[in-house]
């Protein structure tokens, strides 16, 4: 048996966007275990529903993480709407939908760009954040945002977005289709790509399944689960949908998975926008969350599905709110993941999952 | 619009295990386990999914009871539960990968939980650190004395 030496990786490293340290334990240049270790930017938000409202508390919920800042504040809103009983209008759902939706190519787009300069690709990298910024800009006409949109509120949206601003959606988002096919051709064809990514951090559908994996991580292992499907909210004005899978359970099939699914995107909010309800933007919600009272909601956040877990006491105040992330649900997988991989591949496998530290440990 | 269907069950903790099992054997999902702090017992939250189905047991604790660990049924829950030791001071028996209360690095101990038997240890070590200082400082007050009175006595 070769020596085993333990190498630490992380938590700073220039693959990392955010802080995370894997014991490595190797054997020449394979990896036999990785041991995880967390809690680097651990910042208790959680624990300020003692402190801020139940309707403060989604402004809160957006400043847990600067990528999925739209997600969250909605998943907090569902969750509290389930509390209570509150029926969202038709169209705040649609709004929410389209939001959401941006939220995730844009989501997409940038971990595909973190992914090129990961293996090396800077260009790459540059023109998927290049045309990410056109997502932004969205955001920014319609919400004034860029980063913390502040578009959700509890019964509601806090913005309406008129038929030219929704027309206008619909060119830049046509724009972006064609621009994209370009991008996603390098990252599905090119070979010096697939030379870093075919048959890489390798997870099988059983082990995908036995661990619990959720998102994009799970899906190119070939499990077809979207919570998107089961029509909950804005998403039952679908005509229908179809979660995007590979059989490929490698790094090369998460990218592939991530890339279809910013097409899809764009075609939900198309037929979103070719539907949309007309009507009110927001229910007025009164009274607290009764005591005692409990609720649960699952959202399809960009890395896969959150579940946000939500208790009343009777007051305006919660007694417990906690939001279970797509990355802690993927650290058991991302471990299995990484066992008898190169050591140079280890950065890669650890991006594929799309790690996100600030909303695991918030 | 369709939301959620919430089911909540009221099991106890001897039974955490067998239904644990059976939810696998079923082939649900782990979604996550959440802890609440009460005024003397804490409650947790076990989370299933399969599909579109979403059901959570729910177990009443009192203080400082070992919660068995269901980390050998899905490996997955070792975050949580690591996680819900070091936020609330829950222990757990036989987690697959035990961190033993360095999974999170926390300013203060089991912040979610001031009641649980780390938080009031810890609260004791440090009234106690209060004390060594203090007696320290009485000390060389004491010190002081005895040679401003050899001074004075010269």
């Amino acid at each position: 048996m070769a020596k085993q030496t333990i190498v630490p990786f992380g938590p700073q490293h220039p693959v990392l966007p955010e802080p995370i340290h894997l014991d490595l334990v190797l054997e020449d240049e394979n990896v036999v275990e990785a041991i995880p270790q967390i809690g680097f930017i651990h910042r208790g938000l959680e624990q300020l529903v003692s402190k801020k409202d139940y309707k403060q508390f989604v402004y809160i919920t957006e400043r847990i993480c600067g990528i999925c800042s739209f997600g969250h504040s909605l998943g907090y809103s569902q969750t509290v709407e389930n509390l209570m009983e509150v029926e969202v209008p038709p169209r705040a759902e649609a709004i929410r939908v389209i939001l959401h939706e941006l939220s995730r190519i844009h989501s997409h787009i940038l971990w595909l760009g973190l992914a090129a300069d990961a293996f090396g690709f800077e260009s790459l990298f540059m023109q998927c954040w290049r045309l990410r910024e056109r997502i932004l800009d969205i955001f920014e006409q319609t919400t004034g945002g860029r980063v913390i949109l502040s578009a959700v509120n509890v019964g509601g949206v806090n913005y309406d977005i008129d038929d030219a601003m929704l027309k206008g959606i619909v060119e830049v988002l046509e724009g972006l289709r064609a621009d994209y096919g370009d991008l996603c051709h390098v990252f599905v064809d090119d070979s010096t790509v697939r030379s870093r990514l075919f048959e890489v951090g390798c997870l099988s559908k059983e082990d995908a399944s036995a661990l619990s994996c959720v998102g994009p991580f799970a899906r190119a292992s070939g499990i077809p689960e979207d919570v998107r499907s089961y029509g909950y909210g804005g998403y039952g004005l679908l005509s229908g949908f179809e979660p995007i899978v590979s059989d490929g359970c490698d790094c090369l099939a998460r990218v592939e998975v991530r890339t279809k699914e910013v097409v899809q995107s764009i075609d939900i909010i198309e037929e979103i926008i070719s539907k949309m309800p007309a009507g009110e933007i927001q229910n007025k919600v009164k009274g607290n969350p009764g005591a005692g009272a409990q609720a649960v909601a699952r959202l399809e956040q960009p890395r896969g599905e959150c579940i946000y877990f939500a208790k009343g006491n009777g007051t305006k105040y919660l007694e417990r709110f906690r939001i279970r992330t797509p990355t802690a649900e993927n650290i058991a997988g991302l471990v299995q993941a990484l066992q008898g991989c190169k050591l140079a591949d280890v950065p890669n496998i650890i991006l594929t999952i799309d790690p996100c530290i600030s909303c695991m440990e918030r | 619009m369709d939301k959620e269907p919430q089911v909540f069950r009221i099991i106890e903790l001897g039974d955490l295990l067998e239904n644990t099992q059976s939810y696998k054997g079923a082939e649900w999902r782990l979604g996550q386990i959440c802890a609440t702090a009460e005024s003397d017992t804490v409650e947790l939250v076990y989370t299933f999914v399969k599909g579109g189905n979403v059901e959570n047991l729910e177990i009443h604790i009192p203080e400082n009871t070992v919660v068995p660990s269901i980390s050998s049924t899905y490996l997955e829950a070792f975050v949580f539960e690591n996680e819900t030791h070091d936020l609330f001071g829950v222990d757990f028996s036989d987690v697959a990968i035990d961190y033993e209360g360095k999974f999170l690095k926390t300013s203060v101990v089991s912040p979610g939980n001031p009641h649980s038997e780390a938080a009031v240890a810890a609260a004791r070590k440090a009234g106690a650190a209060v004390d060594v200082h203090e007696a320290a400082g009485a000390s060389a007050d004491t010190h002081e004395n005895t040679a401003a009175d050899k001074e004075g006595d010269a």
